[in-house]
């Protein structure tokens, strides 16, 4: 809303400078957002919370000014206006819950022609264009008073009639601004016998509006239905000074007040010199329907409610002036309440705890003193069912320290992507929840997946040359299930790019033991048992390079190497190896309790076993061949080296394996150790098929 | 066959002077530990002159054995402690020499990773909180019309709803644009007291900039007790304001609307750029609005079916995003979900 200062001095005796009344109305809950200096005037722009009908003209703010700064109101003189002159046309109401009261007036012989320059000033200075005299004495009434108004002109009006009926279907009309309306039931238009002439509180049309031709008019003040008007402006995309504020709702008592307003001022400036017969005529009132009337305009003030909510003290008499200052009446009132009517102009107004905050407002919030008294930290307090004393967000906590400790850097992606993303992934759009009304295209699902966000996260990064990517996120995912709708949480972890090489060592690419690495540090970190991968497919992954991670036999999710087609529709050119968790899953099979293991009392023997393995046997076989040989006495097996070449038998690779013998209750000799070393070296080439070197 | 006896201890005496002359002129002139150990060997070895001194003594006369004895210990110690110093500063040199490298080179730096600045800020945020006797309570991000509006006491049509833009999805339900939900969502399974926050992701349909998202962090706060009052709102949030702005950080509450508080609050930091005086980043206001709070408004308490005439409460919500941003002199917003590790490694 805009103010100017100068005419806001009109209504009410300002005895400081802009800044401290700016100061004050900010600190009272009308926020000044910015104050511009135009000539010797302060235009500010004012945030009036959607609750604040009343603040919406330069009357409202006037009072808000008086009460904050105990200054007597200067309402504009307006004497009575009975209307004596000819002219009366038949208004019908057809649907009087959207249209509750409607007042018109006939108004003869005027004489439309630009404003005087008081008139025009006072629009410019709250950046509204003059028109003509009629159309700026209407906004200028909307400006100050807060009351929307309308002027057809009369002649132009079919059967010289109105009525305020619903739109029929296909029903038409051509605003003021030139636009064509397609209207609907039911939004509200005013009519005349053959077509409509306004859509009711938002646009009058181009046919009957005033203009220099114009000598007979007839004035619309109304009550129109907030919420209709909000439907039909949101409907249409038309939304004007008239419509905010009839969406908010008007002042019921102020719809008389603004036709009066508006006549007065007509017959002042709009009037004409001529000879009598054609002198300005004003006809009489036309009245429709009931004035509006509050439903619940008297609210009981408890003093004693208001210091518990306030947690603090005022005393009555400070209560009862602030509620006076504020215009409200104080009906009846006892020791330890107050009575309180609440004038037609605050409709938000209906409940105690609104009275409190209009006391509290006034009062100053500054003024309420900060304390910790009734409120000292309670730790003992019982957790309720669903919640937790951070117990999930300790275990996400851990799990954002362990990775960032083995070097990976938390990411954040949004949780709306494109359907381009899922057809990239290969991921069909069953399960999908897609977005009604996405900003763009990139926003039109949920994602079911983290490895969209991570693979843009590699691509952003790849294209800015950042090449050592560890990258995880912990977030949730979204997708229907049993036709309803899923969130769970999930665990992503990417690598990709090349490791940074230093003087002393060249590092060379990630590969998928590296993720693996990552995977298998993390989840023995957090105490998962029985951790163990098993060969997996995946559709975005390399067949053969993809495995499930396992917990016992519960799946905690997937890793792999990305496939080189996906990659390329992410236009990514460097490998990728990503893994994606099921965090919910995950998080049940987290254990943190410790139990101490004793040392080992007696040493450990080492001996080393290589062969050639043949392409079917896995590395997991030969250590579980190797344990189940040992007898318990193998306390550790280690694969110390791969390798590939020409002297092995195609497919076959060379495997190498430090076995580390050990028993609990004795030092093993040599013998022992040869003894069992050379029985799983038989057994490794009998039962597996290895060529023994 | 046994060497000639030098009859007399004076050729003895000179025997070893002699032995003893050489083997100073031996440890003089090595210069490594290989050097130094052929010189032990030369000198103390099976076929040094010692040894073949020394294996005289059984044959020796019970006149010459005492004194002859003494004499050849003696070198004996002699030729040993001078090995065994010169041994001590070969190694010394050594270490000297192999001391010296380029202390200047990089070292071998295990990188590590960094938690998003947003997860830090929340995880900060909710540790003031638990510290005051808070619970964490989260809730879902896809949610029905009832508990992101009606619940809340904003009504359809109501303009309030204005304030809030929202996105829809395809099975009519909407992705929640304030976590005040959850504040519903608890009060309807738990029975007041209670201290709760919800911290989440919240959506509206925001075109991006620097300053808007149309994803974005809240943290909401709620408290619902008997006698708790809009002054420990100030305790509590003034508690909140220190620890996470410093304790020179100036707190000012502004009357504002919120359809859930009655009465609402938007709370103001003094600018933590300029200390108040005003700049840019306070658009030369000195203040910066943080976060929005309020007593709860009675229409809340009815829809989960707690009576307002006993009880009473507080709540608040901010901008994780915006907080991140003050603290840390983010600019855009936009920052945080590009994830550019040339950003995420500054946290």
């Amino acid at each position: 809303m805009r103010v100017s200062f100068n005419w806001l001095k009109d209504y009410v005796d300002i005895r400081m400078q802009p800044e401290q009344l700016a100061q004050k109305l900010t600190m009272a809950g009308l926020e000044i957002t910015s104050a511009t200096r135009i000539d010797q005037d302060t235009i500010w722009e004012i945030e009036v919370t959607p609750n604040r009908t009343d603040c919406l003209s330069i009357l409202g703010i006037a009072r808000e000014v008086a009460a904050l700064t105990g200054k007597k109101l200067k309402l504009p003189k307006i004497g009575s206006l009975r209307g004596s002159g000819r002219g009366s046309i038949p208004i019908q109401i057809a649907d009087k819950r959207l249209c509750p009261f409607y007042l018109g007036r006939v108004i003869k012989n005027i004489q439309v022609q630009p404003s005087p320059s008081w008139l025009r000033a006072n629009l410019e200075m709250m950046g509204v264009r003059s028109v003509n005299n009629i159309v700026d004495i209407t906004n200028f009434c909307l400006l100050e008073l807060g009351q929307p108004l309308h002027a057809f002109d009369l002649d132009k009006l079919s059967g010289q009639r109105l009525i305020i009926r619903r739109a029929q279907a296909k029903e038409e009309l051509i605003t003021i601004d030139g636009m064509s309306r397609q209207l609907e039931s039911p939004m509200l238009v005013v009519a005349d016998k053959t077509s409509i002439q306004a859509i009711a509180g938002i646009m009058g049309g181009k046919s009957s509006e005033v203009t220099e031709a114009t000598t007979n008019i007839l004035l619309e003040s109304a009550y129109f239905d907030a919420l209709s008007v909000h439907h039909t402006s949101r409907k249409l995309g038309l939304a004007t000074q008239s419509s905010y504020r009839f969406e908010r709702g008007v002042d019921a008592a102020g719809v008389t007040l603004a036709s009066l307003r508006a006549t007065q001022l007509i017959k002042k400036i709009a009037g004409t010199k001529k000879k009598k017969s054609k002198a300005i005529s004003i006809g009489k009132l036309i009245k429709k329907g009931k004035k509006v009337s509050q439903l619940n305009n008297r609210v009981r003030l408890r003093y004693q409610q208001a210091s518990e909510l306030l947690g603090i003290e005022i005393p009555p008499a400070e209560i009862k002036e602030i509620l006076r200052a504020l215009q409200f009446k104080l009906v009846r009132k006892s020791p330890t309440a107050l009575m309180v009517e609440i004038p037609s102009f605050r409709p938000d107004l209906s409940r105690e705890a609104d009275l409190i905050e209009e006391i509290a407002r006034l009062y100053s919030y500054e003024r309420i003193p900060t304390k910790l008294g009734q409120f000292a930290p309670d730790l003992a307090r019982p957790v309720g069912p669903g919640l937790s004393s951070g117990a999930t967000n300790t275990t996400d906590w851990l799990l954002r320290q362990i990775l960032s400790a083995l070097g990976l850097h938390e990411i954040m992606t949004y949780s709306l992507i494109s359907r381009q993303a899922l057809r990239k992934l290969g991921i069909p759009e069953d399960n999908i929840i897609r977005v009604k009304n996405p900003l763009s295209y990139e926003q039109e699902v949920m994602r079911p997946t983290l490895l969209a966000g991570m693979l843009s996260a590699f691509l952003c990064n790849l294209n800015r040359k950042n090449k050592n990517l560890k990258l995880f996120e912990l977030s949730r995912i979204y997708f229907k299930q049993d036709s309803r709708t899923r969130e769970r949480a999930s665990l992503a972890i990417g690598v990709g790019g090349k490791k940074p090489d230093n003087w002393m060592h060249k590092m060379g690419e990630y590969s998928f033991f590296d993720l693996k690495g990552v995977v298998e540090a993390l989840l023995l970190k957090l105490g998962v048992p029985d951790l163990n991968f098993q060969e997996a497919e995946a559709p975005i992954f390399i067949p053969g390079r993809t495995a499930f991670v396992l917990a016992g036999d519960k799946n905690l999710g997937l890793l792999g190497e990305v496939k080189n087609e996906i990659l390329e529709k992410f236009d990514i050119t460097s490998c990728l190896y990503l893994a994606e968790l099921n965090l919910e899953e995950l998080r049940a099979q987290i254990h943190q309790e410790k139990r101490f293991v004793p040392l080992a009392k007696f040493p450990a023997a080492a001996r080393d076993v290589s062969f050639f393995a043949p392409p079917e046997v896995s590395s997991d076989e030969i250590a579980a061949l190797i344990k189940k040989i040992g007898r318990g006495l193998v306390a550790q097996v280690s694969l110390f080296d791969q390798y590939f070449g020409e002297q092995i038998p195609p497919g076959f690779r060379a495997l190498s394996f430090s076995i580390e013998y050990r028993s609990d209750e004795r030092t093993l000799t040599a013998e022992e150790v040869d003894k069992l070393h050379a029985q799983i070296r038989q057994a490794l080439n009998e039962e597996l098929k290895v060529e023994l070197r | 066959m046994p060497a000639k006896l030098p009859q007399k201890i004076k050729s003895l005496r000179k025997k070893i002077e002699k032995i003893e002359k050489q083997a100073r002129v031996d440890l003089e002139q090595a210069q490594t530990q290989q050097e130094l150990e052929n010189v032990r060997i030369k000198c103390l070895g099976r076929n040094s002159e010692l040894a073949q001194l020394l294996k005289l003594i059984p044959e020796l006369s019970l006149k010459y054995k005492p004194e002859f004895g003494r004499l050849v210990n003696t070198l004996k110690r002699t030729l040993e402690e001078s090995l065994s110093g010169k041994n001590v500063l070969l190694r010394k040199l050594k270490q000297e020499q192999a001391l010296k490298i380029d202390i200047t080179m990089p070292g071998m730096i295990q990188e590590s990773g960094t938690i998003h600045p947003l997860s830090q800020t929340l995880q900060e945020i909710m540790q003031i909180f638990l510290n005051l006797g808070f619970s964490v309570a989260e809730g879902p991000e896809i949610e029905t019309d009832y508990y992101n509006f009606s619940a809340l006491n904003i009504p359809e049509g109501h303009p309030s709803r204005e304030t809030f833009h929202t996105f829809y999805i395809d099975t009519g339900d909407l992705l929640r644009s304030q976590t005040s939900p959850v504040q519903v969502r608890v009060m309807e399974k738990q029975k007041p007291p209670l201290r709760i926050i919800a911290p989440g992701r919240v959506y509206r349909p925001d075109a991006t900039d620097a300053s808007h998202s149309f994803m974005f962090h809240q943290i909401e706060g709620l408290a619902v007790d008997r006698n708790i009052s809009f002054a420990d709102l100030k305790g509590t949030l003034s508690v909140f304001i220190n620890a996470v702005f410093g304790s020179k950080t100036k707190m000012r509450f502004r009357p504002h609307f919120f359809p859930f508080t009655e009465p609402s609050a938007e709370v103001d930091i003094s600018c933590i750029i300029c200390g108040g005086k005003g700049c840019r980043v306070c658009s030369f206001k000195g203040w910066l609005e943080i976060l929005g709070a309020g007593m709860v408004d009675p229409n809340v308490f009815s829809a989960v079916k707690y009576d307002p005439q006993h009880w009473q409460g507080f709540a608040f919500g901010m901008g994780v995003e915006r907080i991140a941003m003050l603290k840390y002199g983010i600019t855009d917003i936009r920052l945080f979900f590009e994830n550019d590790v040339r950003f995420l490694r500054q946290f």
